[in-house]
């Protein structure tokens, strides 16, 4: 666990990682928000059918838009993959978000 | 107990159906409802099932996969949605209650294409008479739920195509003993139970949507919650209210044994059971049997009389002897009309893949005994 911080640390020496609330290192991210549960179930399924990491969240409050949402978390490096891959599955992202190093979100233009 | 009632339910079910249920009661929580690991755990399995039934009906898009308590609810999400008042609807001669009782309290313009029982061309030319004349809407059986006949639907929805006719197709029967391809037949809906040939548990069903439906039910889905109009996508538009997680945890392993086994070899299994019970019957004096000459029209489902018994009093004989079947107008009184037994109602046997000739054989002892 030590070993893991120290590791987080380093990299974010190199400017890929931001400090979180909780005071843990976590990695620049991009939540890609979804109409449904359901589209974002099938978001995910089709990036980590490409091999990319994806995780299906509820949205946070302040991203949400109407109300409660459903969002797909992906790393910062693999957005453009991400992206390409959604276009050619016919999966259009609603909206999309990156982590802010103050625990807001900015709108990312499509 | 000898099991020939699965045209109602399927009891015995893959081992995993029921273990599945068990473990979701106590491990699933709501899909969409929380962030917490239950409520994912919940929504991975939900989604599971759908993605699963999406390729068992050729689905293209599993959003289009909408759950329902059963066939009666889907057939009334379709059918309100389609239907008007004063619209003319075309049915087929062999629909169950939960196509003509939303029908009727719609008060539409009925009009039912009837052929003679077993008979798919008659039934064909009486839907394109029908469908030529002016028509709304199409609603047709794909297996006759008292008489196991196969309706043409492929043929059917072919002709609604070609006319422009939205077409509500009721699996109930067929899905999971008969392949079935959305995409080909481009079929407004679909409805079927899950609880039949797709071997999950009672209160699972499915509705595959090719338009967008109006909501039977308004409530709370777990998205776009500021609006008080419910959303306009699928599966949520459809889906207000906590899900019945642990019947889809059973339904999808229900699903998952189909797709192994393979819809087609379930069918070939059980029309060899019923022509050997149908042949069977036939050599019993004083039995009445409602077997196709061609075996390709009929599935799991047979439908007999015997001779000097009120086919209730006969059921219960039968009950009382260890054989579980249905008796009476299984809630399709007009199948009955079209095949001329609204006055006697009939005895209706009905296997899955559970059912071995060893029981067709013990059954058909049974019956002999009776008419001795």
């Amino acid at each position: 666990m030590r070993g893991e911080r120290r590791f987080h640390s380093r990299l974010f020496l190199r400017g890929g990682l931001i400090s979180s609330r909780e005071g843990n290192y976590a990695m620049l991210y991009y939540l890609i928000v979804c109409r449904s549960l359901t589209y974002a179930q099938r978001t995910a399924a089709a990036l980590e059918r490409a091999g990319i990491t994806a995780r299906v969240l509820r949205s946070p409050k302040s991203i949400s838009g109407e109300g409660c949402s459903h969002s797909v978390k992906i790393s910062q490096r693999n957005l453009p993959d991400s992206l390409r891959i959604l276009q050619r599955v016919g999966l259009s992202p609603k909206r999309i978000y990156i982590t802010a190093g103050d625990g807001s979100y900015q709108e990312v233009a499509l | 107990m000898i099991y020939l009632d699965s045209a109602a339910t399927t009891l015995q079910k893959p081992a995993c159906v029921a273990s599945a249920s068990a473990w979701a009661i106590n491990h699933l929580a709501s899909p969409g409802r929380g962030g917490h690991r239950p409520a994912m755990a919940a929504a991975d399995r939900a989604f599971a099932c759908r993605a699963a039934a999406a390729r068992l009906f050729h689905v293209d898009d599993p959003e289009r996969v909408a759950f329902t308590f059963n066939a009666t609810h889907g057939l009334n999400i379709a059918i309100k949605t389609l239907a008007r008042p004063g619209s003319r609807v075309v049915v087929s001669g062999y629909e169950h209650n939960a196509v003509t009782r939303p029908l009727h309290a719609l008060k539409v313009d009925l009009r039912v294409a009837r052929g003679p029982l077993f008979d798919q061309e008659a039934t064909l030319d009486a839907f394109r008479r029908e469908l030529d004349r002016g028509a709304d809407l199409a609603v047709c059986t794909h297996v006759s739920n008292v008489f196991g006949f196969i309706l043409p639907i492929g043929d059917i929805a072919a002709l609604c195509r070609a006319r422009g006719v939205p077409l509500i197709v009721d699996a109930s029967q067929s899905a999971g003993c008969l392949p079935l391809d959305f995409q080909a037949l481009g079929a407004a809906f679909i409805a079927m139970p899950g609880h039949k040939g797709l071997y999950g548990p009672q209160g699972t069903g499915i509705l595959l949507c090719g338009i967008d439906p109006v909501p039977l039910l308004e409530g709370g889905t777990g998205s776009e919650s500021k609006r008080q109009e419910m959303p306009d996508f699928l599966p949520d538009r459809l889906e207000a209210g906590t899900h019945n997680i642990a019947g889809l945890a059973g339904l999808l392993e229900g699903l998952r044994f189909v797709e192994r086994r393979g819809a087609a070899s379930i069918g070939i299994q059980e029309s060899e059971l019923i022509c050997r019970m149908g042949e069977g019957l036939r050599a019993i004096p004083g039995a009445e049997v409602f077997l196709a000459r061609d075996p390709s029209v009929q599935a799991g489902v047979l439908s007999f009389r015997l001779k000097g018994w009120d086919c209730e009093e006969a059921g219960e004989e039968l009950g009382s002897r260890g054989i579980a079947l249905r008796a009476g107008l299984h809630c399709a009184p007009l199948a009955h009309e079209t095949a001329g037994t609204l006055e006697t109602g009939t005895l209706r046997a009905s296997v899955s893949v559970f059912s071995t000739r060893r029981e067709i054989g013990r059954f058909l002892q049974t019956v002999r005994s009776m008419v001795r």
